[in-house]
């Protein structure tokens, strides 16, 4: 078998990448940035559940009520276009003020790895974080006043209104930046002995919440001076606009055809070894892509066209289609294979592939250290990601915004995360696409593997 | 009753090998309880676990989570056997594992 010849590769190999994967896995600032994104998953679903229901598929001017599917549909839209405001409340609330919820689970994360109390550091950041993201003002909601009112009146409606726009996906790596920030020098602080210490009669919580009062005093009037010395200094930017400008070359870059080539790869060749790659990898890719996807969310809500292509559900429904390798193909191949351990695979895996769960395929087949079929391994899911790209770059199909979870059925998903029927279509296109780039090199390793059930009868 | 967990990056494919090996328990007479998890909960299951074992493709984590684990024994589970959903090779090696022999 591949495996035993391979033994020698495979233990070197395993020599070099299980550090390297021990290393992002355990190094502690990825990882808390790595929780901080598993964190935001249920706020980006409740606000992508949100958008699917107040973002029928329907143009009002092309669309007449011809039929039932049709009449539902613009009944859908004009329930929507009058209630969608206040709908997307449930959007606002979670997915909308994301990087707040980030920030602080960032912060809860990292401490705990110091073996700190996370509290302390979890309320400062998200302290500093509203300082530096979202400068409130004393101000009155302008549609509140009339005419007639009395001074004293108008006062009544005082408030202190936030804005939120860098709340959301426009402050995520804000939120990374500032949580790291103020937990390392809470840290250091308390290291070097300055915070309040109380008696050991003091209860716990109360000797805690007087530990934080320093690293809190002195991480609020930092980021406060140094956010206004950013806006002196160049006219008014915050600071989430600054570090925003400073990461976007980066967002370009992974938003590009070059860097969905280069994510894929690397993933691939982690997987090749056996190694969960896409889990290794979103450690630094998985800001960008739930960035780039709430950021489409929130441009959807403002009326806008969603502008970034690599999401996350365009990796998992355009993708990976039945899991890391765009297995769908290999596994309908299998089905049909006259070797008979591939067939007993491929019909064990047929169920899991349709959610995307390719581990069987994987150690199975196996696709692990498979000079054969890691040509297509690689490709077939490269190729997809590269004609999505540009099919959504020219807008044939929508772009991705909003967050379906990654074991949906990759047509379905890719329909509902684009609210675009032809999502469906375009990839039962690319799965018959795979099974060409699979078919040869399929073909040439089920000889392999008969040959060698022949040998073994 | 023995308590084995089995971990891997989102606990789902391993929950796909828990059954498997749950109907190979069955088989041989072996009471025990088998649960599938993520990464993420990695922490909040080792009090009660007699066994750990962890997808091959999240082996790398082996380091951290024996870390967590301290004398509970943790092993990787073979290739070929999770590819092939082996589950009475994996019930195998966590008797052996936990010193279980017949």
């Amino acid at each position: 078998m591949n495996l035993l010849k391979n033994n020698k590769l495979e233990e070197f190999l395993d020599a070099k990448l299980i550090p390297l994967g021990n290393k992002v896995s355990s190094q502690r600032h990825l990882k808390a940035i790595r929780d901080g994104m598993v964190a935001a998953t249920p706020l980006a679903l409740l606000g992508g559940m949100t958008l699917i229901v107040t973002s029928p598929p329907v143009n009002l001017d092309i669309m007449k009520p011809t039929n039932f599917i049709f009449s539902f549909l613009i009944t859908w839209k004009k329930w929507a276009m009058e209630y969608g405001m206040q709908i997307e409340l449930l959007q606002r609330a979670s997915m909308g003020l994301m990087a707040l919820f980030i920030c602080m689970v960032i912060a809860h994360s990292l401490s705990k790895s110091y073996k700190m109390d996370p509290i302390g550091p979890m309320i400062i950041s998200a302290v500093c974080f509203m300082i530096a993201s979202a400068p409130s003002n004393l101000g009155v909601m302008s549609a509140d006043i009339t005419a007639n009112m009395t001074g004293e009146e108008v006062l009544a409606n005082q408030a202190a209104l936030i804005p939120t726009g860098f709340l959301g996906a426009e402050g995520i790596f804000a939120a990374i930046i500032v949580a790291l920030l103020t937990t390392e020098i809470t840290r250091i602080l308390n290291e070097k002995n300055l915070m309040i210490r109380m008696p050991d009669s003091v209860p716990a919580p109360v000797k805690a919440s007087f530990a934080s009062i320093i690293p809190m005093i002195v991480n609020a009037v930092g980021i406060f001076l140094i956010s206004l010395l950013v806006q002196k200094t160049s006219d008014g930017l915050l600071i989430p606009e600054l570090i925003k400008t400073l990461f976007s070359p980066l967002v370009m870059l992974v938003d590009s055809p070059f860097g969905i080539i280069l994510i894929s790869i690397i993933t691939q060749l982690l997987w090749i070894v056996g190694l969960h790659g896409s889990s290794i990898v979103s450690g630094v890719v998985g800001a960008f892509e739930l960035g780039n996807l709430t950021a489409n969310a929130e441009m959807v809500t403002q009326g806008m066209m969603p502008e970034y292509i690599y999401t996350e559900p365009f990796r998992a429904f355009f993708m990976i289609l039945g899991g890391a390798g765009a297995t769908m193909a290999l596994n309908i191949l299998m089905l049909r294979s006259r070797a008979k351990q591939l067939k007993t695979l491929g019909k064990l895996a047929i169920v899991p592939s349709m959610f995307n769960i390719n581990e069987p395929l994987i150690f199975g087949t196996p696709l692990v250290l498979n000079p054969t079929l890691a040509i297509p391994f690689i490709l077939a899911q490269t190729v997809n990601g590269i004609l999505t790209y540009l099919i959504m770059y020219f807008d044939i199909i929508g772009k991705t915004f909003t967050l379906v979870p990654w074991t949906t059925p990759a047509p379905i998903g890719a329909a509902l995360s684009t609210m675009d029927v032809k999502a469906f279509i375009w990839v039962i296109f690319l799965v018959a696409l795979d099974l060409i780039i699979w078919y040869p090199f399929f073909k040439s390793y089920e000889k392999q593997v008969i040959r060698e059930e022949k040998a073994g009868e | 009753m023995k308590q084995i967990y089995l971990i891997c990056a989102a606990g789902i494919s391993t929950s796909m090998m828990v059954e498997k090996m749950k109907a190979a328990a069955k088989e041989q007479g072996f009471e025990c309880s088998i649960q599938a998890v993520g990464i993420p909960m990695a922490e909040s299951i080792v009090p009660n676990a007699d066994c750990i074992l962890l997808g091959p493709q999240i082996r790398f984590e082996k380091e951290n989570i024996q870390s967590i684990a301290g004398d509970v024994p943790l092993d990787v589970i073979d290739m070929k056997d999770y590819g092939r959903m082996n589950g009475a090779a994996v019930i195998q090696k966590a008797k052996a594992m936990m010193g279980i022999t017949e």
